[in-house]
């Protein structure tokens, strides 16, 4: 059930990214749908769950953009496998510090897409201007998400638990 | 060993996906890429779902333009109502039909006196989506794999160069448009014959680079594809020149606007490569 949650999720992220372009070639979009998704699954999944999504979402986000495959990939697996560990190494539950983790994501995400291009002799494109843009833009996106769907999201996880127990 | 494996399993998966997933750049980035089962599969489950979009899209459109742009009229006078918006949406409709019908006939016209001066076939594909990155500059066409498409396939319109086929899909393919950062092809001045290398630039225009000071180039001046390449054939118009500014010396900095109007593209050609010589004539050569 919950696998089937992630893709519809992915679908959804998919299919809005895929018609923002369409409608608005020329146009960038000022964050990263993406990220921000896998951002949310860190923060509330377990490490295994998180990497696992983000490495689903990287290769989707590397096949449709033409981007060299497993390039967007490595980056979003080993953002939301450092996040969702940290997640449980520290508490990470007040809303600053769920917004200060899109706003590391973003950077981290840029700069390790730089590093692995740079690494691979590729031509590295790292704009400080848009990456400030999308590091807001993500962060109060995913604050919003957050504060929407937290309470749902710890309900449901006390249910799971006590299910188990 | 088992209980290692198990204790540790989630960092040790993890190593694994990033090690496969560096391979993976690794195995791309000196060498051409070759269609892999990876994408080809992704592309299997996510292209119905993009032209899902593209026809969402379009029906919204069309709803949107039928329907309830006409409210207002329909208020106003309410007798004349209906035939109003029947003659509208049937009118709408003819219109829609003819500009399709139009474009079609233009394109097979033009794939008839392509595949005759240039002895290539080609295959007729309808633009359904747009990639989703936004440093690069693509779009998905309805012919794939199945229907014998292949990486680095030349796709032109009756307007000149749209771009080349980089991913290909069982149903569908990308598209690199000649304004994607990383797109380059062999061109060459139409008058003057000088040659040099079409280079995307983002935004919406590409630039001619290699054109040295003492060569000749004005603004206006046609750019065609040079044919010294397998991709295109020889005289495909690219764009025209839009301005000319000192480089690095000896070079000058031509910028290149395309032909192409891409957010109006709706069909386009998919042109056959050139057949490599046979390798016995090669042999007696």
């Amino acid at each position: 059930m919950r696998i089937i949650r992630y893709a519809l999720l992915l679908v959804a992220v998919f299919i809005f990214s895929s018609a923002f372009r369409w409608l608005f070639p020329q146009a960038p979009l000022p964050f990263d749908l993406f990220l921000i998704v896998v951002v949310f699954v860190a923060l509330f999944r377990s490490p295994m769950h998180a990497q696992l999504f983000g490495l689903a979402t990287g290769l989707i986000q590397d096949v449709f953009s033409n981007e060299i495959i497993g390039l967007n990939a490595v980056s979003l697996t080993i953002l939301a496998y450092a996040i969702a560990s940290l997640r449980q190494a520290v508490m990470i539950k007040a809303a600053p510090q769920r917004a200060l983790a899109f706003t590391f994501a973003t950077i981290a995400d840029a700069f390790l897409l730089a590093g692995i291009a740079s690494a691979f002799n590729l031509p590295v494109v790292l704009d400080p201007l848009s990456l400030m843009i999308r590091a807001i833009a993500n962060t109060a996106i995913g604050l919003i998400a957050v504060l929407l769907l937290q309470n749902r999201i710890e309900e449901r996880q006390k249910m799971e638990r006590y299910e188990v127990a | 060993m088992i209980g290692f494996i198990l204790r540790h399993k989630t960092g040790l998966s993890f190593i694994l996906i990033v090690a496969v997933l560096l391979s993976t750049i690794a195995a791309q980035v000196p060498a051409p890429r070759h269609p892999s089962v990876l994408a080809w599969a992704i592309y299997a489950v996510f292209s119905p779902l993009q032209q899902t979009v593209s026809y969402v899209i379009v029906g919204t459109r069309d709803v949107w333009s039928n329907y309830v742009d006409l409210r207002d009229v329909r208020k106003e006078n309410e007798t004349l109502r209906g035939e109003i918006a029947g003659l509208q949406r049937e009118n709408q409709r003819l219109r829609e039909t003819l500009a399709i019908v139009g474009g079609l006939q233009e394109l097979d016209a033009f794939r008839k006196i392509f595949e005759d001066l240039s002895d290539r076939g080609s295959q007729m594909a309808m633009v359904i989506g747009a990639g989703v990155g936004d440093s690069s500059h693509t779009v998905l066409l309805n012919r794939g794999g199945l229907d014998g498409v292949t990486e680095y396939q030349g796709v032109i319109c009756p307007r000149g160069v749209v771009g080349k086929v980089v991913r290909v899909g069982p149903t569908s393919c990308l598209v690199q448009l000649v304004t994607d950062p990383r797109f380059a092809m062999a061109a060459r001045i139409q008058s003057s014959r000088v040659r040099g290398l079409i280079h995307g630039v983002g935004e919406r225009t590409c630039e001619l680079k290699f054109i040295r000071d003492n060569d000749q180039v004005a603004k206006g001046d046609r750019i065609v594809s040079s044919g010294l390449e397998d991709i295109f054939p020889n005289g495909i118009l690219i764009g025209v020149v839009s301005s000319i500014q000192p480089g690095e010396p000896p070079f000058r900095e031509v910028d290149v606007m395309p032909s192409v109007a891409f957010q109006s593209l709706e069909w386009v050609l998919i042109v056959e490569r050139k057949p490599k010589p046979d390798a016995s004539e090669e042999q007696i050569q």
